[in-house]
């Protein structure tokens, strides 16, 4: 899952810029220009960087905000869904733990 | 300086003397590469399966890469003789007895291909075309891609190239490189049974990969070797021993991500690669298709190339 330990306090972030972005079909094909790794995100995974990219965030305070970019609510996407989505992106190196909660 | 001349012209003295001095250039496609070896099969191989191509007996440039075959070891000069191929940098490579020194040659050439290629993206694919698009074919080996090829050029498609797709990261076009199809096993006799046994080279028996033969590329495919393609048809073939045959289209996303483990090199070369790779799947539109026989997949094909304008 987490590619390292988290709490529910952990503050989560992520660096935009060093990906390639090309949206084909309805998939976000992902280039990582920092570890070369090409990445197929769904919508909400797309989200959740997105989020991430431009504020550091925990689950909690993150969720709301993905909801908003994708335009669900949440018995649609359900807050657990997204915390998952949060640890998969975090295994996968696209989204990081801020340093000290800061 | 000496002008390229087609191989099967030059004559065999001259051949043999240029290999064992290392002075062979043969320019093929997007690579030229100097060969070297002190072995008649090496010259004989070359001589009926590279006959058409282009070559130089004595060095006329640098050279993108330089394979010799040699003997692993001053023993296996002389007892149970092997040769080695050496691709001009360290790499694990299995000797093989003499007699099939052409394969060693065959396999060193790819290698040398495959891991020094830093300017096209290389993709273990087999990729024919016509003047309007080409048609790349990717599968693990014994997924019949050689023998889909070999079906497709008989019906009026040049060779691009058969263990390689090159993909040029300037303008995402497929570079011809048609060196000789290689064929394995049943391949074998289905292909002779289509083309003629002329295009096919002798076999060669019991070598760790089974029975394999090479269909010469035709002198229009070596010709032609200069004009690049944007890929309009992607196929994933997958050979199951009688099944029916079906064909199912692949989201433009899955396709890329299939082929992107198909790479020798893709992780090397950043974001070009990606943005190159990433524009040829976009004009193209991607099937997996499984079949039984030749005769199927040469329809399935068939019938999506012409879905697809080709």
């Amino acid at each position: 899952m987490a590619a390292g330990p988290y709490s529910d306090e952990t503050l989560w972030t992520a660096d935009i810029t060093r990906l390639v972005i090309r949206v084909m079909e309805d998939v976000n094909l992902t280039f990582d220009t920092l570890s070369g790794d090409t990445h197929a995100l769904n919508f909400l995974s797309a989200a959740v960087i997105q989020v991430l990219s431009s504020g550091k965030e925990t689950f909690a305070s993150a969720a709301p905000r993905v909801l908003e970019t994708i335009g669900m609510e949440e018995s649609d996407c359900p807050k657990g869904l997204i915390k998952d989505t949060i640890l998969q992106l975090d295994e996968a190196g696209l989204v990081i733990p801020a340093r000290g909660g800061e | 300086m000496e002008h390229f001349r087609r191989l099967g012209d030059v004559p065999y003295p001259e051949l043999a003397q240029s290999l064992k001095d290392g002075c062979l250039e043969m320019s093929l496609g997007p690579f030229s590469k100097r060969l070297k070896a002190n072995n008649s099969q090496v010259t004989e191989f070359l001589q009926d399966a590279y006959r058409d191509v282009p070559v130089r007996t004595k060095l006329g440039d640098i050279t993108d890469v330089a394979v010799t075959i040699k003997s692993p070891s001053w023993f296996r000069q002389y007892v149970r003789r092997q040769v080695v191929a050496d691709p001009g940098f360290i790499v694990p490579a299995v000797p093989l007895p003499v007699r099939l020194s052409a394969l060693s040659f065959e396999m060193g050439l790819n290698l040398a291909v495959a891991l020094k290629c830093c300017r096209l993206v290389s993709f273990h694919a087999a990729v024919v075309g016509n003047e309007k698009g080409a048609i790349f074919i990717s599968a693990h080996s014994g997924g019949g891609k050689s023998t889909l090829a070999s079906a497709l050029m008989v019906e009026g498609y040049r060779l691009f190239s058969d263990e390689f797709g090159l993909l040029d990261m300037s303008n995402s076009l497929l570079v011809p490189y048609p060196r000789p199809v290689s064929l394995k096993g049943d391949s074998i006799n289905i292909v002779r049974d289509f083309t003629g046994a002329d295009w096919l080279t002798p076999v060669l028996s019991d070598t760790p990969k089974g029975d394999i033969a090479y269909r010469r590329a035709r002198p229009s495919d070596i010709e032609e070797a200069d004009k690049k393609l944007s890929s309009k048809l992607i196929v994933f073939p997958v050979f199951t021993k009688g099944a029916r045959p079906v064909a199912k289209e692949l989201a433009k996303s899955e396709a890329l991500m299939r082929l992107i483990p198909s790479s020798t090199n893709y992780h090397l070369l950043g974001q070009g690669g990606f943005e190159a790779l990433t524009a040829m799947v976009a004009g193209a539109r991607s099937y997996e298709i499984q079949y039984g026989n030749t005769d199927d997949s040469m329809k399935i094909v068939k019938d999506l190339a012409a879905g697809v304008g080709l």
